[in-house]
């Protein structure tokens, strides 16, 4: 299985501003000094390998969209965030407005941060397309009818060119969709959110984002442990520091990296990444937290058991499972 | 896990041994709890012995800043140990409850 990551911001879209983008040049300019990097090749390299990653990339500002590849012709999506709109162009360049596709959505909630992709997504607008969105909550079109109405939007449901299905799913009744064995389990969050677990051929990715984990008693985080259970991937909602998220964000329904490789490491899944970034963090912070979290890795393990792989999510992040 | 009361009508000490996790975060916040309760002037809580702690020990530590707070006691932490000091800035507690280097100085703070 493959994912391609083209949201991982939480809450609400960021941009790089001006400013950001100067400190990046400056820094990358400051590294460079002294150095010939006579041709392309050498710039390159020097970008690639000698410049720190917040330097020479970033994390990207859209909202929540993940794309799983099980290796099946139909698509997989998890959430419709302002990524999705990046995601739409991509399939017009790669298929055009004339080759039908079907897109098999699965929501972890309705909240605004993971649906306001939607009227943006161009393949919706297009005649003989099929866009398949399975959520647990009862009534998702309410939302999407809500969100594609005045005076929000201009275009309604009823104007999209594409035949648009709601499939409401039952937590824990596994369904077989585009090649994958998917399973839905409800997370602690304002209104509710659900996890997806994908599996095909011996392989598992969990996208689990909006997921408030309160440790109050054993059962509780028991059956998370068994959700990600030797997952080859765990996509986890890492959006607060731990004190943020037992204090003051306590209830507002996100967690943090320490309870995501705790959560992983009890549950021996192979890669957790880190998703649902908090939009007043930089590229230097996200950093610094990716570094942060591997190292508490290496302390709780304490040189015992497997190494738990960690990255962070970024906008453009491909990663094959 | 033990208490020692300081002098009388002073500022008193708890000492934490061991790895704090979810196997023994339970025990932990209880003894630390009842420290507490007996300790009107101050507690300093003693993690020189304390080799790691994981989110369920910092999750009982946020029990009992917000039980001394609420009780108008003052809590302070002394002496952590290497790991657990990345693990209070890692998960930012050092913004949650005062830490300081040794004991003599965590008491002189509550004193003050
Ligand atoms: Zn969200
Ligand atoms: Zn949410």
């Amino acid at each position: 299985m493959k994912v391609r990551v083209w949201g991982s911001r939480g809450s609400l879209p960021v941009a790089l501003s001006a400013a950001g983008v100067r400190g990046k040049i400056k820094a990358a300019l400051t590294a460079a000094r002294g150095r010939t990097l006579a041709d392309d090749n050498a710039v390159d390299k020097f970008i690639t390998e000698d410049l720190p990653w917040e330097t020479s990339n970033t994390f990207g500002g859209n909202s929540s969209c993940v794309q799983i590849d099980a290796g099946g012709a139909e698509y997989i999506l998890c959430d419709l965030g302002s990524g999705l709109r990046e995601f739409g162009v991509h399939m017009l360049a790669q298929h055009g407005p004339a080759k039908p596709q079907t897109y098999n959505v699965f929501l972890s909630h309705l909240h605004w941060d993971h649906i306001m992709g939607f009227p943006f997504f161009t393949p919706a607008y297009i005649k003989g397309n099929h866009i398949r969105i399975h959520a647990c909550h009862p009534d998702p079109e309410a939302a999407f009818r809500r969100q594609q109405s005045a005076p929000c939007f201009p275009v309604g449901l009823d104007m999209l060119g594409a035949k648009i299905e709601f499939i409401v799913m039952q937590p824990g009744t596994p369904i077989t969709v585009a090649g994958s064995t998917v399973t839905a389990m409800k997370q602690y969050h304002e209104g509710d959110s659900f996890g997806y677990r994908f599996e095909r051929k011996g392989k598992a990715i969990v996208y689990s984002t909006d997921s408030e984990h309160k440790q109050e008693n054993k059962s509780e985080t028991q059956s998370f442990v068994d959700f990600f259970r030797n997952a080859d991937l765990v996509i986890f909602d890492a959006m607060y520091s731990l004190a943020d998220a037992i204090s003051l964000k306590q209830d507002w329904g996100h967690s943090s990296n320490i309870v995501g490789v705790e959560l992983c490491r009890m549950a021996g899944v192979k890669h957790l990444m880190l998703f649902h970034h908090e939009p007043v963090y930089d590229d230097a912070m996200l950093r610094r937290i990716l570094q942060e979290t591997i190292r508490y890795e290496e302390l709780e393990r304490g040189g015992e058991g497997p190494a738990l792989t960690i990255s962070s999510a970024y906008d453009g992040l491909e990663l094959d499972v | 896990m033990n208490t020692e009361q300081g002098a009388p009508g002073g500022v008193a000490v708890f000492k934490a041994s061991g790895r704090i996790d979810q196997n023994t975060a339970e025990a932990f916040q209880n003894a630390l709890l009842d420290a507490l309760a007996g300790a009107s002037q101050g507690l300093v809580i003693d993690m020189a012995a304390v080799p790691f702690i994981s989110s369920a020990g910092l999750r009982s530590l946020m029990v009992a800043a917000r039980k001394a707070k609420a009780d108008k006691i003052p809590l302070a932490i002394a002496a952590l140990t290497p790991a657990v000091k990345e693990v209070f800035a890692i998960s930012r507690f050092t913004a949650v409850i005062a830490c300081h280097d040794d004991l003599a100085t965590a008491s002189a703070k509550l004193k003050g």
